[in-house]
């Protein structure tokens, strides 16, 4: 199933958070070869896990990372303004209304990676939905357009650099309930599974009654 | 954009002391069918706002009573970036409890909704909006108004701070793209003809508009081309 949890609560998940991690280093610097850093511990991280993301994670029946995905708001620090502004023509997408998703990672332990894409994406959208978003910005690896087609919810590019398996663009996402429609039509999942999702990640919890 | 927001977007324009603000949360409490909006701001050593329109022996009660410190609003805005429902958090504890009884008995309403912003040098701002109504009530006129919620609260936000002389010294300035998008739309260009013209999507142009209008402060389009035209960032 899908949880929504912060940075900071990773602490209290220390097996999820490392097995989040290393599959990120596995997907981004083993498969996809990208600039990053990878610490001694095998993990991959960068400095904007330091700024208390909420992370979209697919956790597998074993309680490990099936995949995930990384928010951030665009009115703070984001990737995609401090390292790729010049792949949106140089303009800073910062709003309100414009969350920041990167890191798209999938598990090659996940039981179904198709099934886990569109699991997280679905979460996205509703996540973007439930808090009033227009838009959600993100830098991803050319070959995940294919995935984005298939998943029903496909990024409108504003800039790419490289070419062939090695290029990298910059995309949004439209943030409506008709692409939420799309995708749980694409997927197979309810258009309400993200909804439960979100509800058992944050609880009601009102004790008293108006 | 809500009709209601275009009319908040004037009297805003014309505060001109911090003193005002208050007075401006009254009228859009109104307008958005709220009993409070409070507006917080501040920060390790950084001068505290605080500006509400809760009753003042609420506030004097919360404030003598230290329950800042305890009060699971604050708390988890100071952590976390999503907006935050006053029903997702935890109550259960004896303290917590009490403060939420008591803020009840105070005149604050059962159900609200607190977005968290963060600026230089450490400041932490929230807005609060708050309304007691039935939850299914309440859940409508959320679904129908958090959208005006985010784009009030940052631009209450930046005005607070610009009146107080703390706004970040920063100018946002447009980049090229951003100007040349507002010029277009400027000259009576629609969004298809300036769109073609740039050569991006109309998705792409609409974010671009999007990310002016936030960096000049406005809320509609047409308020971005007058602030851009004030500011010469486009000239025409």
């Amino acid at each position: 199933m899908i949880r929504f949890i912060y940075a900071d609560q990773l602490t209290s998940e220390p097996a999820l958070a490392s097995s989040m991690f290393n599959d990120r280093r596995r997907q981004f610097k083993e498969r996809l070869n990208w600039d990053i850093t990878v610490g001694d511990d095998g993990q991959e991280r960068d400095e904007y896990d330091d700024m208390n993301p909420l992370y979209i994670i697919w956790q597998r029946p074993n309680g490990l990372h099936g995949g995930s995905m990384r928010v951030l708001p665009t009115v703070g620090r984001t990737m995609v303004n401090e390292h790729f502004a010049h792949l949106s023509d140089g303009v800073a997408i910062a709003s309100p209304l414009i969350w920041e998703c990167t890191r798209f990672c999938i598990s090659p332990d996940a039981e179904d990676g198709r099934k886990v894409a569109g699991a997280l994406m679905l979460a996205g959208c509703e996540l973007g939905l439930r808090f009033g978003l227009t838009d959600s910005v993100g830098v991803f690896d050319n070959r995940m357009i294919r995935i984005y087609r298939n998943i029903g919810w496909e990024p409108t590019v504003t800039g790419t650099e490289g070419t062939g398996k090695d290029a990298i663009s910059v995309g949004l996402w439209p943030i409506t309930p008709e692409c939420r429609a799309s995708i749980a039509d694409k997927t197979g999942f309810e258009v309400t599974a993200a909804r439960d999702w979100f509800e058992a990640s944050f609880p009601s919890q009102m004790p008293l009654a108006a | 954009m809500s009709h209601l927001l275009e009319e908040t977007i004037d009297q805003l324009q014309t505060s001109e002391s911090v003193d005002d603000i208050p007075v401006l949360l009254k009228t859009l409490r109104e307008n958005y069918d709220l009993d409070h909006i409070v507006y917080h701001s501040g920060g390790p050593g950084l001068k505290e706002q605080n500006l509400f329109t809760y009753p003042v022996e609420w506030v004097m009660h919360y404030i003598n009573e230290g329950y800042r410190n305890h009060d699971p609003v604050y708390m988890s805005t100071q952590r976390s970036w999503l907006p935050v429902e006053w029903s997702r958090l935890n109550w259960s504890g004896k303290m917590e409890h009490r403060i939420l009884k008591e803020a009840l008995d105070g005149g604050v309403g059962l159900n609200g909704y607190s977005i968290p912003m963060r600026g230089a040098a450490g400041r932490f701002a929230m807005l609060s909006f708050n309304v007691n109504a039935k939850p299914a009530q309440w859940e409508s006129q959320l679904e129908a108004q958090k959208r005006d919620y985010l784009l009030l609260s940052h631009y209450v936000h930046e005005k607070v701070q610009a009146l107080t002389g703390e706004e970040e010294a920063t100018i946002k300035e447009l980049s090229p793209r951003e100007r040349d998008v507002l010029t277009l739309l400027s000259l009576g260009k629609s969004r298809a003809q300036a769109a073609e013209q740039l050569k991006i999507s109309e998705h792409t142009f609409r974010v671009y508009v999007d990310t002016a209008r936030h960096k000049l402060g406005a809320l509609n389009t047409t308020h971005a081309v007058a602030v851009a035209l004030i500011q010469r960032a486009i000239v025409i």
